[in-house]
């Protein structure tokens, strides 16, 4: 499974933005989404994010890769709509969760993990979760890398994976595994931990760099501004534009 | 989810999970934080290993009980917090207006009743009940499942159909399928920790004693 979610990140042409005006437009439009109820104003909003994704540079072979994931979610939801309320209510709610994947799935392919990292933190996270995000998403690969092996290891015993609940076996295996990556962890994590005071380590993250507000990100302010409040305003009923 | 349900889930789990970082923050050493993240990061992958339950359908780890019984419960919730938050920044899983709706379900009200019961059927000092793990790591998926499903019916009912599924449906779909996917949870959740208290019982009582130092 491919996870550096880094990859498209630095060629992107919405990296060039502060990092912080870029959370804050992407996450109030999102807020926008949740509380539109038109089918119309819903398709503007969708609109909006598509041309997001094409500005981005973002392959769009990864944005539906990660728009794929999320599809048995948006179909369970419409679905159960589609029965119980209706079909204009299960194509909102589609059109929906669709604009709010997107969104984000365009905002975190475009965005360096260290960026989003340093705007959260500009924005007064708490250290202890911040740096948890820090470093657990540091370990998940290095973790993930120590699962894969163990992987192979397993499927060249002839592991099967089970066929259900009541196969004691398999679950047996599973856990020994589970087990297994948290006791290297462990040990992992004292070697870390070691090498973290080597480097300095007190308990705080310092960084180098950051980012400055430049004009183009009022420039951005702005399009996202207009666009949540056409869209709100709409949905308010002050006008109809069609 | 009618935007209402949205924000009374905000407004519940955050409170909480700042709680529990105040809490957490307390003794902290400088220890605790990349030692919290590696078990985040190993329940991370965890939750990718899919367990067969029945006729081809799996289901997967979630791990509040796993990350309550090796780090206490405000470890517990901070883990869980970490690893919900890296799963909608960095992979764009379930949308931003979803997660404050995972963090109540997955961060709070799973690790508490995992803690609950955990703390209820442990006996001596360093030990948990045989039957305490499985039946907390049952509890806490069918807690979250129905807080879920609850909500799903709440939006039902404000928005009158624009959001949500009617609670009729809602909570005993989720709540049977998750009794069943439960016990999934449980099997694997005992079996951890049982294969630690085997080989390295020693990391098991991290989370105890850093309970017991602040009680």
């Amino acid at each position: 499974m491919e996870l550096n979610a880094d990859r498209f990140a630095k060629d992107s042409w919405l990296s060039a933005f502060d990092p912080r005006v870029k959370l804050l437009c992407f996450l109030s439009l999102a807020v926008v989404i949740a509380l539109l109820t038109g089918t119309e104003v819903l398709l503007l909003a969708l609109a909006f994010v598509l041309s997001l994704a094409a500005v981005s540079r973002v392959p769009p072979s990864h944005l539906a890769r990660g728009y794929a994931m999320a599809f048995p979610f948006i179909a369970a939801a419409s679905l159960a709509l589609l029965f119980t309320s209706g079909t204009g209510n299960a194509l909102n709610m589609g059109l929906r969760v669709s604009a709010s994947v997107l969104l984000l799935l365009v905002l975190v392919s475009s965005t360096p993990f260290m960026d989003v990292l340093w705007a959260l933190r500009w924005f007064k996270l708490p250290s202890v979760l911040s740096d948890m995000i820090m470093f657990t998403y540091r370990f998940i690969f290095v973790i993930l890398d120590e699962s894969g092996r163990m992987r192979l290891a397993r499927s060249s015993r002839g592991f099967r994976g089970g066929r259900s609940l009541l196969d004691g076996e398999a679950f047996k295996v599973l856990s020994n595994t589970i087990g297994m990556i948290f006791l290297r962890s462990y040990r992992r994590a004292d070697r870390v931990y070691l090498a973290l005071l080597s480097r300095g380590y007190d308990g705080r993250v310092r960084s180098l760099g950051g980012h400055r507000l430049r004009f183009r990100d009022a420039g951005m302010g702005l399009a996202f501004l207009i666009i949540g409040a056409l869209a709100l305003t709409q949905q308010m009923g002050w006008y109809v534009w069609w | 989810m009618d935007p209402i349900v949205v924000g009374l889930g905000w407004a519940i789990a955050l409170p909480i999970v700042a709680w529990a970082v105040h809490r957490l923050r307390q003794n902290l050493d400088e220890r605790v934080v990349p030692f919290m993240a590696i078990l985040a990061a190993g329940i991370f992958v965890a939750q990718m290993l899919n367990f067969p339950v029945a006729m081809g359908t799996t289901g997967h780890l979630i791990g509040a009980t796993l990350a309550v019984a090796l780090l206490g419960l405000y470890g517990g919730i901070v883990v869980m917090t970490t690893i919900l938050t890296i799963q909608c920044l960095v992979f764009g899983d379930g949308g931003l207006t979803a997660l404050g709706l995972n963090l109540l379900n997955m961060a709070v009200v799973a690790p508490l009743v995992a803690y609950g019961l955990l703390r209820l059927t442990r006996k001596g000092l360093n030990r948990w009940n045989g039957l305490g793990v499985p039946l907390a790591a049952w509890a806490s998926v069918l807690a979250a499942a129905l807080s879920c499903g609850a909500q799903l019916a709440l939006s039902y009912t404000l928005s009158g159909g624009s959001y949500g599924i009617e609670p009729l449906l809602s909570l005993p779909a989720m709540g049977i399928y998750h009794a069943i996917i439960g016990i999934g949870e449980a099997l694997i959740t005992s079996g951890v920790v049982l294969f630690l208290s085997r080989v390295a019982p020693e990391t098991l009582e991290f989370g105890i004693r850093a309970e017991e130092a602040k009680a």
